[in-house]
């Protein structure tokens, strides 16, 4: 909402300068967002009075005018005669710059000196009435020699305001003119809204509410001898100033009739209603209307008309009908001002993709108590400026009544919300100097004008005192009452240390958004049924590739891979923490399992570059590492890896992740046929856990177990397995066998070669033999191995390699 | 067998002058001083003396013995001394070569600033709370006293997946989560960290974005408690010289209502472009918790008041860093993650 400054000083001398206006305004939550003007886009340019003109003597399509600047009379010549003597006329004297790098030098024009150029409203790029031709010729009374830019208020600020929702009553000047008298203590004053009319020289309209649900009131008012031109230009400026297009005189002045009261009016040229007939209706099926854009428009039974006794004239609230608008012909005119309901009006708006100033007052809530004061300060206005004049008086439907509310307030329980002694008195003029009528007891009963739609309940008053009272006065203070202990849960702890054992291992975090593109799923190479591809669609995604909710985190996670590989980092380490949508069914039928997750990606050397080592390239091994580091970090226990096929990590590098028989997740190396999807020509390791599983398993209390009393032996040992023995099974056999006396097992070396028949490979352990009771003597350990070395090979069928 | 001594002895003391290594130092222990060495052989002649020049010759024994043995443990460490200074030599390094890189990974700006927020308000006793991001319209919309075509709905264009069920919009229906689930219980204090989602994507805004939402319920709660609170978490978060500013301001589920206002991190409050000139930054909206809340999540307003506010992460983690665009946080460049720990 734009705010000129002067205008709003119709209603209320505030007795501030613009900026101090603002910062009262914003300080009561009416943010001036920012203070601007038209400004001029010239400089040099004067009033003058015209003294005579008269045509060129040498040329015929020339004039000369005698003008005067209030020092001097001088000579100029004109492309026109539009100007009268007496008329005010804008001269740019010699030296003047005019919008576009125009610059204006005295000359002489076929034998005539001609000291400047009289401006016409384009020269000058003021988007006047285009009605309005040639010599700009400016309002009778305007002072002569005083700067143009000054005459026509070009730097009359103008405070733009960003409302919050609620108070659609500042979006009119006089709901800004009562907060101010709120804040100042200064009165409104209105203008005369008295109209003065005789018996009525035409029909009188029939206007009837079909819906009173959608229109509360409706009011008609004819005004007849219409003269349709330009608004004089003091209105047209006013106009320019709060943003809205001068047109003619008597949609100018509906215009800005709506910027005052916040009313929006409708002008009809009566003679085109049908039966001077006026039905608030919803429209009937497949009724169409031609609206002023000139688009033909399918109307449906939730969108309310205005219709005449045959058909729709015009789209309440939301844009008039072209039948019926006003033209130069008019000569009588049916003035509407009316109610209609925010919601319906929202809903047809958006569905014919409209969004008139007028849409978005109604839209908000106007006040069904303004309607007819803004329909006398229009014939007011119309008649000052002998456009038209009222015939007869109003016809006011009024089928839906509000009135205004009697609100109590406590100012016990507002000092104590608002946390601040604020005296009774002070609440009660807080509420006087809007105009509200109060009365007091204990408590003060007030009584709130319908305009103030957003005062309903004791806290709204409460608010209202709080805000005018002003905010900065309140102190800052603590919460009392009973001390509360803030500690992160059990879930919260293990996210947060799983973000810690991740940073440890050298891992970055990133975050993606949650939705992703469905072909991602192709690009992953997921099989048609796989549940990854049952991803929750977003009913309207700002584009395709926002289109479903994630199930996954790793194409999101890949994607970043490319991203940083665009731009030459290759060696990533990234992890992403966060939730997977999994719908219980699809279509949705309830809230969908949102599925703490974590997804690592390893791509590129797992060390970066230095001059004691060649970088070497991340494997599986790598990855697993970490995987198993971080569930054991978290106290997960019983954690083991399955080979199993995926169709997104490559045969032969692949697993699930368990602990016990409870699946975690994956891990594996990517496939190069998603790498290439992805164009990522490295290799890349990928992992993801389900950490609500992980949640369930970890343990974060430590247990400590005493340090051994008795030493270990080591003792190693080589077996050759045939290629089918995992060497976990080898692992396991060798702690089954040991008996409990068994400290560690450590794989040290695999080997395939020469000395190993094909099929076979050799593994090679150090086994680490303990017992918590006694010492173990070398006799002990070799019973031990010799017990472990028959086991190996009774039901494994290993050999052993000395 | 005297002059056999001495001669032995000088021999043996040149040649052990001479020795180059540990190991031929070994061996002249051996030959001169070892059980089958040149010294018993010598000694074992011994018994051709006559008696009374048998211990002068014994003691002039034991001598060289000592001697030559005090010789080689002399020379022996001088050897191994030499030897280490030739090793020093050779591994003398370059202390400016670059030492072997430690690996550490980065924490994500957001969480880097959510964990902040986090421990900042678990210091004052609040909790943290969590809640779904695929919600029902009645927590998103309807328990926060925005009725079905309430305008201010608008605020906040959503995602939808069907008409009663959307990506959150804010993390406040957590607060009507909290409520139902602890009411009449006091105090609730929580914060509820969390992504929401927006039908926004330019410059300044993102689709998907995380807000710290923060609620008190009890007895005894005022605008000034609020004020206090936050100019506690501003002081604590950005420094403490901040001041907090409140100015009236409107959100459906709050009455009054405030934006939070304070000073500015880069002019420190003189004005800059940053602020407008105004010395001032926006950080978050709050409010008294509105009487339709609290009744609609089972407290009754005459009894019980609270206020809520929300921030955006995003915002303070750019003022903190002064990150300057908003789309960086999403786009995991790892260059910029390198930068945070
Ligand atoms: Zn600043």
């Amino acid at each position: 909402m734009r705010v000129p400054y002067t205008w709003l000083h119709d209603f209320i001398d505030s007795g501030l300068t613009a900026d101090r206006l603002a910062e009262l305004l914003t300080r009561s939550g009416i943010e001036v967002e920012e203070i601007t003007a038209l400004g001029a886009g010239f400089d040099g340019v004067v009033t003058t009075e015209v003294r005579e003109v008269s045509r060129h003597p040498f040329a015929d399509r020339l004039f000369v005018a005698r003008v005067f600047d209030g020092k001097d009379e001088v000579t100029v010549v004109a492309g026109t005669d539009n100007m009268k003597v007496g008329d005010i006329v804008p001269l740019a004297v010699p030296g003047a710059r005019l919008p576009g790098g125009v610059t204006i030098s005295g000359t002489r024009l076929r034998g005539v000196e001609s000291a400047g150029m009289l401006c016409s409203a384009r020269e000058l790029n003021l988007e006047l009435d285009p009605a309005l031709d040639g010599i700009l010729v400016l309002d009778p009374g305007t002072p002569v020699g005083m700067p143009l830019a000054e005459a026509l208020g070009l730097d009359d600020p103008i405070l733009v305001l960003g409302l919050t929702p609620n108070r659609s009553d500042c979006l009119g000047l006089l709901g800004v003119a009562y907060e101010v008298a709120a804040l100042t203590g200064r009165e409104v004053q209105l203008p005369d809204l008295s109209l003065n009319t005789g018996p009525p020289l035409h029909t009188v309209p029939r206007i009837s509410i079909a819906d009173p649900l959608l229109c509360a009131r409706y009011s008609g008012l004819v005004m007849t001898g219409v003269k349709v031109g330009p608004s004089p230009l003091w209105l047209q400026l006013r106009l320019l100033q709060a943003g809205v297009r001068p047109i003619s005189n008597i949609v100018d002045v509906t215009n800005y009739v709506m910027w005052e009261w916040g009313q929006p009016l409708h002008a009809f040229d009566y003679h085109t209603l049908a039966d001077k007939t006026i039905v608030v209706r919803r429209a009937r099926p497949s009724e169409t209307l031609v609206t002023l854009d000139g688009v033909e428009r399918t109307l449906t039974d939730q969108m309310l008309v205005i219709a005449d006794s045959v058909r729709p004239v015009a789209l309440a609230g939301v844009m008039g009908g072209l039948d019926t608008e006003i033209t130069d012909r008019t000569t009588v005119v049916l003035l509407e001002s009316a109610h209609f309901d925010p919601v319906s009006i929202r809903r047809t708006g958006r569905q014919l993709g409209l969004c008139s100033e007028a849409q978005q007052r109604f839209e908000k809530g106007v006040d069904v108590n303004g309607c007819v004061q803004a329909s006398r300060r229009a014939a007011r206005l119309m008649e000052l400026i002998g456009a038209a004049r009222p015939d007869g008086t109003i016809t006011d439907e009024y089928v839906n009544p509000s009135y205004p509310k009697k609100i109590n307030l406590r100012p016990d329980r507002a000092r104590q919300i608002i946390g601040l002694e604020i005296s009774q008195k002070e609440m009660s003029s807080i509420f006087r100097r809007q105009g509200f009528t109060v009365e007091e007891g204990t408590q003060i009963h007030v009584t709130v004008p319908t305009r103030r739609a957003d005062l309903q309940e004791e806290i709204d008053l409460i608010e209202e005192v709080a805000r005018i009272h002003g905010y900065e006065k309140i102190d800052a203070t603590l919460p009392a009452g009973a001390m509360t202990q803030g500690r992160r849960t059990k879930r919260q702890q293990v996210l947060k240390k799983t973000r810690e054992i991740m940073v440890a291992c050298g891992f970055a975090e990133v975050i993606n958004y949650s939705f992703e593109t469905p072909a991602r799923h192709d690009r992953l190479l997921l099989a048609r049924d796989d549940p990854k591809r049952a991803a929750i669609p977003v009913a309207n995604p700002l584009s395709e590739e926002q289109g479903v909710m994630r199930t996954t985190l790793i194409g999101g996670i890949l994607d970043t891979v490319a991203y940083n590989h665009n731009r030459n980092q290759h060696d990533l380490k990234l992890f992403e923490l966060g939730a997977v949508y999994l719908p219980k069914q699809l279509p949705l039928e309830e809230l969908p399992e949102e599925r703490m997750t974590i997804g690592i990606v390893l791509t590129g050397v797992t060390t970066p570059e230095h001059w004691r080592h060649k970088p070497q390239a991340a494997d599986f091994f790598d990855l697993k590492g970490v995987v198993e580091t971080l569930l054991s970090r978290l106290g997960v226990s019983g954690v083991r890896f399955r080979e199993a096929d995926m169709t997104f990590l490559q045969p032969g590098q692949s697993a699930v992740v368990l602990a016990g028989d409870l699946e975690l997740g994956w891990l594996g190396s990517v496939h190069p046929a998603v790498l290439e999807e992805y164009d990522i020509d490295k290799n890349a390791l990928a992992a993801e856990l389900d950490m609500e599983r992980v949640l369930a398993l970890a343990n974060l209390n430590t247990v400590y177990m005493p340090l051994p009393k008795f030493p270990a032996l080591l003792r190693d040992l080589a077996v050759v397995v045939p290629d089918g023995v995992s060497a976990e099974q080898v692992a396991q056999l060798i702690r089954e066998a040991g008996g409990g006396l068994v400290d560690s097992v450590t794989l040290f070396d695999l080997y395939r070669g020469p000395q190993i028949p094909t099929g076979y490979h050799s593994l090679a352990f150090a086994v680490s033999y303990r017992d918590p009771a006694r010492t173990l003597s070398d006799g002990d350990a070799a019973a031990l191995h010799q017990k472990i070395e028959a086991a190996l090979e009774e039901r494994l069928g290993a050999s052993l390699r000395r | 067998m005297r002059e056999k001594l001495e001669s032995m002895r000088e021999l043996a003391e040149s040649e052990i002058k001479l020795a180059k290594t540990g190991e031929e130092l070994r061996q002249l222990q051996v030959k001169y001083l070892g059980k089958k060495g040149e010294l018993t052989a010598i000694l074992r002649g011994m018994g051709g003396l006559p008696p009374h020049e048998r211990p002068v010759v014994g003691e002039l024994a034991n001598r060289i013995r000592d001697n030559l043995a005090t010789l080689i443990d002399g020379k022996e460490r001088e050897l191994k001394e030499e030897a280490r200074r030739r090793l020093f030599a050779e591994n003398k390094v370059d202390v400016t070569l670059p030492g072997r890189p430690v690996v550490l990974g980065h924490l994500h700006p957001l969480t880097v600033v959510m964990e902040e927020i986090a421990d900042i308000f678990l210091g004052l006793g609040f909790n943290i709370a969590e809640g779904p991001e695929v919600e029902t319209d009645y927590y998103n919309f309807e328990a926060l006293n925005m009725p079905k075509e309430h305008p201010a709905r608008e605020m906040q264009d959503s995602f939808y997946i069907r008409p009663d069920i959307l990506l959150r919009t804010h993390t406040s229906p957590v607060q009507a989560r909290v409520m139902e689930k602890t009411a009449p219980q006091v105090p609730v204090r929580i914060i509820a960290p969390g992504k929401v989602y927006r039908r926004d994507d330019d410059a300044t805004h993102s689709p998907m974005f995380h807000q710290v939402e923060g609620l008190v319920i009890d007895r005894e709660i005022s605008l000034s408690d609020l004020k206090g609170t936050l100019l506690l978490f501003t002081q604590q978060m950005f420094g403490p010289e901040q001041q907090v500013r409140l100015r009236p301001s409107f959100f459906p589920f709050t009455e009054p209502s405030a934006e939070v206002d304070m000073s500015c991190v880069i002019c420190r409050g003189s004005g800059c472009r940053v602020c407008k000139e105004s010395g001032w930054i926006e950080i978050l909206g709050a409010g008294m918790v509105h009487p339709n809340v609290l009744s609609m999540s089972g407290y009754d307003p005459e009894d019980y008041r609270g206020y809520a506010f929300g921030m955006g992460v995003e915002r303070i983690a750019m003022l903190k860093y002064g990150i300057d665009d908003l789309r960086l946080f999403f786009a995991n460049d790892i260059r910029m993650l390198r930068q945070f720990c």
